[in-house]
């Protein structure tokens, strides 16, 4: 006999009262999240990727977000939000209403963190930069230097 | 596919490591970067080859690709001009085996670029659990003869020692490791990092920063599970 025939069994023995005790107590989840660019407004985050994290058993989400493309992906049980470029300064809301199908036992949503991932062109978070580079040579010829920096997220988490 | 270094005496294992990567990096230089079992295999001489100049007694020798390309020229890799032999025997026992005397360069350029890796962990009530900075300095140079380089970033320790008041603070490097062209010596006397590049593309510096990072993007979560019960 499964498990979950047997607790059906029992609880139909118990009575109305212990069944609903089974039904499902969680049946939406809304998720706001607002994203705040916070270097320069001269420079740009290219290719930023947000994935929240949404229960296994998401039926439907409704997703509003004020720029950028976000989608919930069922096999990465996650919203995936895209944004293509992200000026500096600048701040973004996702709002998503997301409808749970009903389950038998209630597991609880084991949270994991939201991550982002994306890239940003001539910003060094640490402040590092190049003070200069002499280059000496007997034949004294001159140098051109050019200096590029991006900043890119490792693990960029935030929990919820 | 694996690759391992057997040894019998107590080595260092940092070196049988370092060896084992440089092995890599030079397979990558001479197989391709996408190198499977098959182009071993076709390629067995060349690799036999690079073994015996790479590893002498059971002491790494010269792992620089550079050097290695001057007189192991099978496979696809690039023909240069027949070296001189004279050159090529102070090239090996010289102290600068990573780069070769004698290029030359119309135009003397070279390009920098600073990476970084920002790590974050921020707890659901916004206390951050763990923020560091890990970053690579890149260079590519294509310079003439054997130039001596002088490479200086806003390092706290620095710019403390300046007289200069007006500079903006700098930066607390945690910790850092070198290329082994930078001439470390120099560098844990008065913490200026001199050296002569090899040719080409090299991976200067590696460094971590753990204090006064910028986060480029602040991230505000509110979750609500609506508790809706069906009667």
């Amino acid at each position: 006999m499964s498990r979950r025939y047997f607790e059906i069994c029992i609880s139909s023995c118990v009575g109305w009262k212990a069944w609903t005790h089974f039904m499902p107590c969680h049946r939406r989840v809304s998720i706001n999240l607002k994203i705040i660019a916070q270097f320069a407004a001269t420079l740009f985050a290219t290719n930023v990727v947000v994935k929240i994290p949404v229960p296994k058993n998401t039926a439907k989400t409704k997703i509003k977000t004020s720029f950028g493309r976000a989608k919930y992906e069922p096999e990465q049980q996650a919203i995936i939000w895209r944004v293509k470029r992200f000026p500096g300064k600048s701040e973004c809301m996702l709002g998503a209403d997301i409808d749970l199908m009903p389950t038998v036992r209630n597991k609880g949503w084991v949270k994991p963190p939201i991550n982002v991932e994306f890239q940003v062109p001539m910003f060094t978070s640490s402040g590092v930069n190049v003070r200069f580079l002499r280059v000496f040579d007997k034949s004294g010829y001159t140098t051109s230097r050019w200096v590029r920096y991006i900043t890119k997220a490792g693990g960029y988490q935030i929990r919820i | 596919m694996y690759f391992v270094a057997l040894t019998r005496s107590n080595v260092n294992p940092a070196l049988v490591f370092e060896y084992l990567f440089q092995k890599i990096r030079i397979l990558k230089a001479y197989l391709g970067e996408e190198f499977d079992e098959n182009s071993m295999r076709n390629n067995m001489t060349l690799i036999y080859e690079l073994m015996d100049e790479t590893m002498d007694f059971g002491y790494p020798q010269n792992c620089a690709v550079d050097v290695l390309r001057l007189y192991i020229n099978l496979g696809n890799i690039r023909q240069q001009d027949e070296p001189d032999t004279s050159k090529l025997t102070s090239q090996i026992t010289g102290a600068i085996d990573w780069r070769r005397e004698g290029i030359r360069h119309k135009r003397n350029e070279v390009y920098i670029d600073v990476l970084e890796s920002i790590n974050l962990l921020m707890s659901s009530t916004g206390d951050v659990l763990r923020n560091e900075v890990t970053a690579q300095v890149q260079m590519n140079t294509k310079l003439t003869g054997m130039p001596e380089c002088k490479f200086g970033l806003n390092d706290k320790l620095v710019i403390e020692k300046e007289t200069n008041q007006n500079r903006k603070p700098g930066v607390e490097i945690d910790d850092c490791t070198f290329h082994r062209c930078v001439r470390l010596g120099k560098f844990d006397a008065d913490r200026t990092i001199t050296f002569i590049p090899p040719d080409g593309e090299f991976e200067l510096m590696r460094y971590r920063v753990t204090d006064n990072i910028n986060l480029p993007f602040r991230i505000i979560p509110a979750v609500r599970e609506m508790k809706e019960q069906n009667r």
